[in-house]
């Protein structure tokens, strides 16, 4: 067959493609496993860190033994508890629209409801070194403490610094951490007993 | 393959004919990622692994491509190893990964790897090709890191996150920005070309 007739070149197309397509899926199948415990992981980190509970040395153990899982509506959101069982506080996902891309992560709230407890990212898009930095920890830990107030929404300003330079990824996180405020505040009756 | 031809593949991708300042290419890039240290070097690095394997493979396969299609099998090769990267990145290494983001499936993209494989990896050995592109690689590597030197310094104060801002200047948000990689890679490839003119008008004859 010549090299330049249609048909090898089909062939051959074909024959690379499902190569390297097999290639690809075998690890794919092979790895899944280990890449989904992964991106748990990262999860269960982000959850435990926005209530404040330090992950220990077994992240798995530390997560099933302080915090129980609760339904508000129809999101997952996870509750951590004194030793008197009574609540500490909530992880609420946090879920919005960045500059670039979805933002995706936890909001710590108080068992009252009435302030910030801290806020972690799982997945931003935010173009690193400028909109990127809404995931250094100086940014997110400003917003440990903010109080909640209703009908008032978050703003930056007094000791809440917006990222020079980054001024839409930082209104977007604000504007997403208001949503889920707001969101989070019509669970209020069920959360805050 | 000698060790002179080696050392040839060397001194030729890294300064005679480096791709960013001699080829101008993966300048794209370039403009993204040099604005911190770390950022540059793992993309140098994901880089060099993508483009010396990529080479080697189409040089594997150079007798059998048919030439009408050469360019769309390329690109399948070129992707299929940055994806298998990728993978394995995240099941071993997710720090890393996460690090990286987006900058892998950019890697696809870097004009360099199929710059290499229409270049030399379709002509050359297998063995050849893979250096090829291990050191055209590294001669974009060194480029970043330059620039990135430059940019992290004058745009945040530190230099791989920490912080050397000693004098306490007020840095340059403009460094942080993409339009400052401009700036310092056309100086660089000002500096170059001239060096390269001045070399050749004096001592032309001795090198092709």
């Amino acid at each position: 067959m010549k090299k330049d007739s249609y048909l090898y070149t089909i062939i051959f197309t074909f024959a690379l493609t499902a190569v390297f397509a097999t290639m690809l899926a075998i690890t794919q199948a092979y790895y899944l496993p280990a890449i989904t415990e992964n991106e748990a992981n990262v999860e269960r980190h982000a959850i435990l860190k926005v209530l404040g509970i330090s992950p220990g040395d077994d992240l798995v153990t530390t997560f099933s033994e302080q915090l129980q899982p609760a339904l508000a509506g129809d999101l997952q959101i996870y509750a951590s508890y004194d030793a008197n069982g009574d609540v500490l506080g909530y992880a609420y996902p946090l879920d919005g629209q960045g500059l670039w891309g979805s933002i995706r992560g936890y909001i710590g709230v108080s068992a009252s409801l009435d302030r910030l407890l801290g806020m972690e990212f799982i997945e931003q898009n935010e173009t690193p070194g400028l909109g990127g930095r809404i995931d250094e920890d100086w940014f997110k830990e400003q917003f440990a403490g903010v109080p909640l107030v209703p009908g008032e929404a978050i703003a930056y300003g007094d000791g809440l610094d917006a990222i020079t330079g980054a001024t839409s990824s930082s209104n977007a996180v604000l504007n997403i951490l208001n949503d889920t405020v707001s969101d989070l505040m019509t669970h209020k009756e069920v959360l805050a007993r | 393959m000698k060790k002179g031809a080696i050392k040839a593949l060397f001194r030729r991708n890294v300064w005679e004919e480096n791709q960013v300042l001699r080829q101008i290419l993966g300048i794209c890039s370039l403009l993204a990622v040099t604005n911190l240290v770390s950022n540059s070097l793992v993309m140098g690095g994901g880089l060099i692994f993508s483009v010396a394997l990529s080479s080697f493979t189409i040089s594997l396969l150079r007798e059998y491509i048919p030439h009408r299609v050469r360019m769309i099998v390329q690109t399948l090769i070129i992707a299929s190893w940055v994806i298998l990267f990728d993978i394995i990145l995240k099941a071993v290494l997710p720090d890393i990964s996460r690090a990286l983001g987006p900058y892998i499936g950019l890697i696809i993209t870097n004009c360099i790897i199929m710059g290499r494989a229409e270049a030399f990896a379709q002509m050359n050995p297998p063995v050849e090709s893979f250096f090829d592109g291990v050191f055209a690689g590294l001669g974009y590597t060194i480029v970043l890191v330059i620039i990135a030197v430059i940019r992290e310094f004058l745009g945040f104060g530190t230099f791989f996150g920490i912080d050397v801002n000693f004098v306490g200047f007020q840095t340059w948000t403009i460094m942080v920005m993409p339009p400052a990689a401009f700036f310092i890679i056309g100086v660089m490839i000002w500096i170059v070309n001239n060096i390269m003119a001045r070399k050749q008008a004096s001592g032309g004859g001795k090198r092709g």
